[in-house]
């Protein structure tokens, strides 16, 4: 018996470092393993794959692998699924000397950091424009400079003036591809105009306007309001930003060489002023101060809120979420400001190589990114446009474009846009291809994220105390940047 | 003999080394690889790495922030206390006395701490809506009071976190002292009946002594954990309006995932682990002293 318990711990032992062998042991694409390669169903297994490699002396022994989070999630429809599998397959049969496949991960700081900690990341992810900075200063990202230069076909196809706004690190490097891009607009609701007597085909165009609309728009006791400001941590900053841009101001500046914020500048108290009047001398603000985006969407959907400034992508929100239909919401540019200035905050998203990638996966991953999404052609853009509708994506929102303007593809996107369009395009009023570009503002350059996060105490301030003085506010929250700035960047 | 030896003193450890193996690992590493870690300018994922010396901690010190986000979690910290204990004390009591459907009542004041705080967050998100489809403000409404924007104000958003977290737990502290109450000798309450003890006596002399092991035990648990508060103010304010939410485990969050200053965030977790072995510590010295 005693000895049977002994061959039992012994056994035990052997167990556990049989797993914590397998834990450490680095999974294929250095992913955490959820995963799946475009054809999984038809490859065999890693090991079946070099004994076969052995026998069949026309595949290449040496593949390549590469990954990239492209994988949607289980719920969506199996047109877009197949879409996305069918272009990892495209590749992978076009290269035989790279495996491609598809991961699921959506970027976030907290789980990037650990993973890239780990040598687990993707060898491109998928993520915020707005991370190129800060990941590449702290020596996380590969430069692709040079690498662009043996992937030329990519570096054409790229609309070079959006690679600088976003993709460039402070010393000037590319440090990603940007791979979409979207811009704020002013989002309504069609029926609320309506309802109070404004002509829904002719949204506000200037502040005074703004103004007059939310005012008309707003009834207290029917808990209805004009328009939604985000007071969200972070989010309040990043949607400031836009009237600080239509009074003529800027975020951040290059001062004498140095990175400073300036948004505490007679333009940025000018916005911050304007903020405070919806709130308080005409109340038309929605009284939630604390909502994100995701909340205005239902605001907008209910009617609650009749205009809100979101991005196209939250548009999908709205509709898919919280029930508004596609001809109930009118898109407009957001309103100029006192001096007729226009100006909206540009993002997007972008895919990046982890510092550790290898010369021959950054390569493989370049070419994959240009088969992906630059070359291609009107039959695969139709599919694709098919599947997104399929896939309840609200075709036909406004839109920023990285590809090279008047560029093949650029047309061919635009003809797909319009065809596919889920959204009304007649309750677009602007014209996206001429319109949105003389406006379009990159968001802060140097540590955005700190930054909106900083300032965003200020708008809340301004947002909770009728009594606040805008400059003062600003002139603080500046401050503390400057001191991040300083630490971090200068 | 040597078997007997293998038996009592290598078998034992053998059993006991998976789990020692996971300790190390996963919980003695991190900490002490953290007391390096707040030295350095270290950044996860870069190979380079440098020794800064107190220079972290001089960071923490010298923001603003981190003595916000102790004020907030002091308040917080020392309110949950009060309301909660007092609180947790009378429904306990009231328990033990009840007659009648005291099942019921338990279950009913149990109810909220098995809803999980991320759950509990999304409801009360709800429940304070500032406009006048929030519950509360529905409520508030039939008595003729004005909405109540709650968490939407700097002066209120706190407080409110305070309601939330004393309905999550309130139910959870009265049943454990319920417990300790029916550990109470009954003789003891016979014989100050005998004496002629009015009920705020019997409290006072009998039941309150009677579970006092209990409520110190309790008293440094719901310190520690209204030092961790994190949950509810990082799903439901982010720490706003104005950072009045701002607690020092958000605050330590932020620094790791928002500022990306893992350093400086192992910094802040070892001035807050002092506080909590100070506080430990002194708890340990008050129950030597009555011993």
């Amino acid at each position: 018996m005693k000895k049977r318990i002994g061959v039992v711990a012994v056994l035990m032992l052997m167990v556990m470092a049989a797993i914590a062998t397998g834990c450490s042991k680095d999974q294929p694409n250095g992913t955490n393993g959820d995963s799946t390669s475009s054809n999984n169903a038809s490859k065999p297994s890693p090991t079946e794959e070099s004994a076969s490699n052995d026998a069949e002396s026309n595949v290449p022994v040496d593949q390549i692998k590469i990954t990239m989070n492209l994988k949607p999630d289980d719920g969506a429809v199996q047109e877009y699924k197949d879409m996305i599998s069918g272009k990892f397959a495209t590749f992978n049969e076009k290269y035989a000397e790279y495996e491609a496949t598809a991961t699921f991960y959506n970027y976030s700081p907290e789980t990037f950091i650990p993973r890239i900690e780990a040598k687990k990341v993707d060898t491109m992810t998928y993520m915020w424009a707005t991370e190129t900075k800060p990941l590449a200063a702290r020596g996380l990202l590969k430069p692709l400079d040079s690498y662009l230069d043996q992937v030329p076909e990519l570096k054409e196809a790229l609309n070079m003036e959006i690679v600088g706004q976003i993709s460039r690190g402070d010393d000037g490097q590319i440090y990603s591809i940007p791979l979409d891009g979207y811009t704020q607009l002013l989002l309504y609701n069609r029926e609320r105009f309506a309802d109070v007597g404004l002509d829904p085909e002719k949204p506000p165009t200037n502040w005074d306007e703004l103004t007059d609309y939310a005012k008309k728009l707003t009834d207290p006791d029917a808990n209805r309001f004009g328009l939604q400001i985000n007071g969200a941590d972070g989010e309040a900053a990043w949607k400031f930003q836009n009237y600080v841009f239509q009074a003529g101001g800027e975020m951040e500046s290059l001062v004498d060489g140095k990175w400073q914020a300036t948004f505490n500048s007679d333009a940025g108290v000018a916005a911050l002023e304007f903020m405070k009047d919806l709130k308080w001398t005409h109340g038309v603000a929605h009284p939630n101060v604390l909502t994100n985006q995701d909340e205005s969407m239902r605001l907008l959907a209910t009617g609650e809120a009749a205009m809100v400034l979101g991005d196209g992508w939250v548009v999908h929100q709205a509709v898919n979420q919280y029930g508004a239909q596609p001809s109930n919401i009118g898109i407009g540019l957001l309103p100029a400001g006192p001096q007729g200035q226009v100006g909206w905050q540009m993002g997007g998203s972008i895919a990046a190589f982890p510092n550790y990638a290898s010369d021959e996966e950054v390569i493989a991953g370049l070419k994959f990114l240009y088969e992906y999404y630059f070359n291609i052609d009107k039959e695969t853009v139709e599919n694709e446009y098919l599947a997104r509708v399929k896939g309840r994506e609200i075709v036909g929102v406004p839109k920023v474009q990285v590809f090279s303007t008047n560029s093949d593809a650029a047309q061919m996107i635009k003809e797909a846009e319009q065809k596919y369009a889920v959204l009304p395009q007649t309750n677009i009023k602007f014209d996206p291809y001429v319109e949105l570009a003389p406006g379009l503002m990159p968001e802060p350059p140097q540590e955005a994220q700190l930054l909106y996060k900083r300032l965003s105490v200020a708008i809340q301030t301004i947002l909770t105390d009728k009594n606040a003085d805008p400059k003062s506010e600003l002139d603080q929250a500046a401050a503390e940047v400057n001191a991040i700035l300083e630490k971090n960047v200068n | 003999m040597k078997n007997k030896l293998y038996q009592r003193e290598i078998v034992p450890w053998l059993f006991m080394l998976p789990a020692v193996i996971g300790f190390i690992f996963f919980v003695w590493h991190p900490f002490v690889k953290g007391f390096y870690i707040a030295f350095t300018d270290y950044v996860p994922g870069r190979s380079s790495i440098s020794w800064v010396g107190i220079q972290n901690f001089k960071d923490v010190f010298a923001d603003k922030l981190f003595y916000i986000s102790w004020k907030n979690t002091l308040y917080f910290m020392v309110m949950s206390l009060a309301l909660c204990f007092t609180m947790a004390i009378i429904f306990a009591i009231c328990m033990n006395e009840m007659r009648r459907m005291k099942s019921l009542f338990r279950v009913v004041l149990y109810l909220p701490s098995v809803v999980p705080a991320v759950i509990s967050s999304l409801l009360w998100i709800w429940i304070f809506n500032p406009t006048k489809l929030g519950m509360l403000n529905m409520l508030l409404g039939r008595f003729g009071i004005e909405p109540q924007p709650f968490i939407s104000s700097p002066s209120q958003a706190m407080p409110s976190l305070l309601l939330m977290t004393i309905w999550g737990s309130v139910g959870y502290i009265a049943i454990i002292f319920l417990a300790a109450l029916q550990g109470v000798r009954a003789d003891l309450y016979e014989a100050s009946e005998i004496d002629g003890a009015s009920l705020f006596r019997k409290i006072w002399h009998v039941t309150l002594p009677g579970i006092r092991p209990v409520i110190e035990m309790m008293f440094i648990l719901t310190l520690i954990n209204g030092i961790k508060f994190f949950t509810e103010p990082f799903l439901m304010t982010v720490g706003g309006p104005v950072n009045s939410t701002l607690t020092v485990m958000l605050l330590n969050y932020n620094y790791a995932f928002v500022m990306l200053e893992y350093s400086k965030a192992t910094a802040q977790a070892i001035i807050t682990f002092v506080v909590i072995m100070l506080f430990t510590l002194l708890y340990f010295r008050m129950i030597r002293q009555e011993n």
